[in-house]
């Protein structure tokens, strides 16, 4: 389990991501909690393809191709758990 | 049955008109297979169905964002030589194109901003049709202009453009090499990946690809009512994007054991406005459910057994000439006429001259289809839509019918060489 501050901390960088693919008018938005990364953000898939090699090479993660991502996209939080999970079995 | 297919049955057969009618049909009742998990009674679509039916095959939502124009929509012909309408939501399609891209990126290292070069057949409604265009990172060519000239033209822009993957179809992948092999072109180095689509994918194509461009090659199988189906990892083989699409194989309307051939039908996942469930899509294969592909990818593997063929209308000089020239002119008049053009069909009856087989909507009100008149202008406007030079030499002349009966695979060929 990660810690709560580590949380803090990916929390913030993989919000920067999704700020830096998504259109302008949702630049504003201060909290993405409960919000579908796929539905909400106006994102095409180009960007939001752009957005997972992003999260993959800020974090140094690969996603496992089982994983059904677009199930996992449409929730910021259980995004976000997702992430977290999969940087304590890379990192330890 | 898992939770997303109970809830998509529930979504569909409870706000799409033409789900109503097929349940009527079919005298079932949807809440009581959703409550017992009796998926194998859910009723098979047809495309003919879906054609009749209109904007009846979409939600309520859908048909309420439809009349507001926000939906997306493809008007096209499809292999069949049969014209049907598609409508997505954006996010939706979004959806639906991302496990593509991710595998894409995952197995072939393609990232989004990579430039890539296409070839379309309808960009312009209408006349005069840009030869190319350009967008952000990629760049595309018209099908209506790959004489052996206008390739080394092509493949010239190409070489500037510096292009790090193509998408093609196998017809055009072999004018491409033709020319190069006729004018002894040097390969692309920049290009590091050719994605094929839209046509079936023989080892003579594959094999004169790599020769010629010296590059990692990946076929991949979709359809405009669902985007991308199946996708072939770099062990060769295809498989299903599970997240998209639910794939079955049937024969005789019964399932078959993993492995054996029969007929695909496929259910969309991700389109929320027009779902299509356990839809015939006139495709046939085999379907692995039970495997250990090296590549890490459990999801099933997909072997096509039909197709799209490459066609090629023969020039009076033996040269090949592609067939999306006439398509796109079916997709024009169906895209500035609404849907006028239902089914077509053509033949080439000599080395100069082409007859077109067309079933038209005879409510289409500007042509006033019933008079030969109507008619002669329909033609006329065909015509005037067709650009490639070779073809516009030749001589065309024009059927019509009610209706155009399938072959054995109960498919229409949209193409027929009688010479």
């Amino acid at each position: 389990m990660v810690n709560y501050e580590r949380k803090i901390q990916i929390k913030s960088k993989l919000n920067q991501l999704i700020l830096e693919h998504c259109e302008e008018d949702h630049k504003k938005d201060l909290s993405f909690e409960g919000k579908s990364i796929v539905d909400d953000f106006d994102m095409d898939s180009v960007s939001l393809m752009a957005l997972l090699v992003d999260i993959e090479e800020s974090f140094e993660v690969s996603f496992d191709t089982t994983d059904n991502l677009l199930e996992l996209l449409d929730d910021f939080d259980d995004f976000l758990e997702y992430l977290c999970e999969l940087m304590e079995t890379v990192n330890g | 049955m898992d939770k997303k297919r109970k809830q998509m049955l529930q979504e569909a057969y409870n706000s799409v008109p033409m789900y109503y009618r097929l349940a009527d049909n079919a005298g079932i009742d949807m809440e009581s297979i959703i409550e017992n998990d009796e998926w194998e009674k859910v009723p098979f679509l047809e495309k003919d169905w879906i054609i009749s039916e209109g904007t009846s095959a979409l939600t309520a939502e859908g048909a309420v964002l439809q009349m507001q124009g926000k939906l997306m929509y493809q008007r096209t012909s499809g292999s069949t030589g049969k014209c049907m309408d598609i409508y997505w939501k954006k996010k939706d399609y979004n959806k639906s194109m991302l496990p593509l891209w991710y595998y894409r990126y995952r197995y072939y290292g393609i990232r989004p901003e990579d430039r890539c070069c296409f070839f379309y057949t309808i960009r312009e409604l209408g006349k005069e049709e840009k030869r190319f265009f350009r967008d952000k990172n990629t760049l595309g060519f018209s099908k209506s202009h790959v004489s052996m000239e206008e390739l080394c033209d092509v493949l010239a822009q190409m070489r500037e453009f510096q292009p790090k993957w193509l998408m093609l179809q196998p017809s055009i992948a072999i004018l491409l090499c033709d020319c190069m092999e006729r004018y002894n072109i040097e390969p692309i180095d920049s290009i590091k990946y050719i994605e094929f689509t839209g046509e079936i994918l023989t080892q003579t194509v594959r094999n004169m690809t790599i020769k010629h461009f010296k590059c990692q090659i990946a076929d991949q199988y979709g359809a405009n009512e669902f985007n991308s189906i199946a996708y072939e990892c770099p062990c060769g083989k295809k498989h299903i994007l599970s997240q998209n699409v639910l794939v079955e194989v049937r024969k005789d309307g019964k399932e078959v054991p993993s492995g054996e051939r029969g007929e695909l039908y496929i259910t969309s996942y991700t389109n929320s406005v027009m779902p299509l469930i356990r839809y015939r899509i006139g495709d046939y294969g085999r379907v692995t459910h039970n495997h250990s592909c090296a590549c890490g990818n459990h999801a099933p593997i997909l072997e096509l057994e039909s197709g799209r063929t490459v066609d090629y209308i023969s020039g009076p000089d033996g040269e090949r000439i592609s067939i999306y020239a006439l398509i796109r002119a079916v997709d024009s008049l169906n895209c500035l006429g609404e849907g006028v053009i239902k089914q077509y069909q053509f033949v080439q009856r000599a080395a100069d001259h082409i007859h077109v087989r067309l079933v038209v909507d005879d409510e289409y009100d500007e042509n006033d289809l019933a008079g030969a008149e109507g008619k002669d202008r329909l033609c006329e406007r065909f015509l005037s839509y067709v650009e490639d030079e070779r073809l516009r030499k030749m001589k065309f002349s024009f059927e019509f019918f009610s209706k155009l009966l399938p072959e054995e695979t109960g498919k229409v060929r949209c193409f027929v060489k009688e010479i």
